[in-house]
């Protein structure tokens, strides 16, 4: 089953047979769930809605950007501290993946593509205003061991702030490997670094970050 | 809990719906687009290919021409 064909199930609770759900209209879920009994009823699976998003329906378009600017919007809110740059990344990055719908082949995940994008338009911007630069490559720190615990819950604008406090090389690095993913040879050749500055970059983060969470008295030996 | 593993858990909280003005914009860029595309004499054609076959088609109605006069026709 395709990532697209999950999220469809997912959010219409059937796979495009059989009687339909109810639908909840009271909320922004059930504004998504309506837009798919929709097509439901016009008998399209994920398939159809693909071809449905070739074709530049603006219904499958503004269906898509419901299921997913949230997380997209997120991905840009890691790279970026100021909240318009996210936008803008999230803006062009969705242009892309309507206007470039027809280079995926459905043979990965569908959300990982939009991913790919989005990410790659967040170090555009990124690169675009200078600001990334790799700080403290000559000397790399040594591997550090992580003998703490973080002993308290966190909710997700002190994450958020934590991360903006990291300098926007560690940042990207650090996101892209810890929350991308991505190994370091990749990031070497996205950022057009060297492998041990990838490194570097990620071991400085982690020191800052425990530093940081020190400082909060949430991170304990 | 390691500091990593803590990200990876963390991740999924940080999402959140963008203000609305971005799809706003989006779907102003978006129909444009598709504007620009229903503009097109035949939909598949490029602006640059339908400009080449314009000179293509110039280029041989003036060699029909010549060929012509100088057949004395």
């Amino acid at each position: 089953m395709s990532a697209l064909s999950a999220a469809f199930i997912s959010v219409t609770g059937c796979e495009g047979s059989g009687p339909l759900p109810n639908a909840h209209l009271n909320s922004r879920i059930a504004s998504q769930r309506y837009l798919f009994l929709l097509y439901l009823s016009k008998k399209m699976d994920a398939h159809t809605l693909l071809e449905r998003l070739k074709a530049e329906d603006p219904r499958a378009q503004r269906w898509l950007y419901d299921r997913y600017a949230p997380m997209l919007f997120s991905v840009c809110r890691r790279y970026l501290s100021s909240r318009e740059d996210a936008e803008e990344a999230l803006l062009s990055g969705f242009y892309k993946i309507f206007t470039q719908i027809e280079t995926y082949q459905g043979s990965g995940s569908f959300e990982g593509w939009m991913r790919r994008i989005v990410v790659n338009e967040a170090l555009m911007l990124l690169r675009k205003t200078k600001l990334l630069v790799f700080p403290g490559d000559a000397a790399p720190p040594a591997e550090a061991v992580d003998d703490f615990s973080i002993e308290a819950e966190m909710s997700a604008q002190e994450i958020l702030d934590l991360l903006t406090q990291l300098p926007p090389g560690y940042r990207t690095v650090f996101n892209l490997y810890v929350l991308e993913g991505y190994k370091h040879h990749e990031i070497a050749e996205m950022l057009s670094i060297s492998i041990n500055t990838s490194k570097s970059q990620l071991l400085l983060a982690r020191a800052k970050l425990q530093q940081l969470l020190k400082a909060k008295g949430v991170y304990r030996e | 809990m390691d500091l990593f593993e803590f990200f990876q858990k963390q991740e999924q909280q940080l999402h959140e719906a963008p203000p609305e003005r971005v799809w706003k914009r989006l779907e102003v860029q978006l129909a444009r687009r598709r504007r620009r595309r229903q503009r097109r004499p035949i939909p598949f054609l490029s602006a640059e290919t339908a400009v080449l076959l314009l000179l293509l088609l110039l280029l041989a109605a003036v060699l029909v021409w010549w060929w012509a006069r100088s057949e004395g026709l």
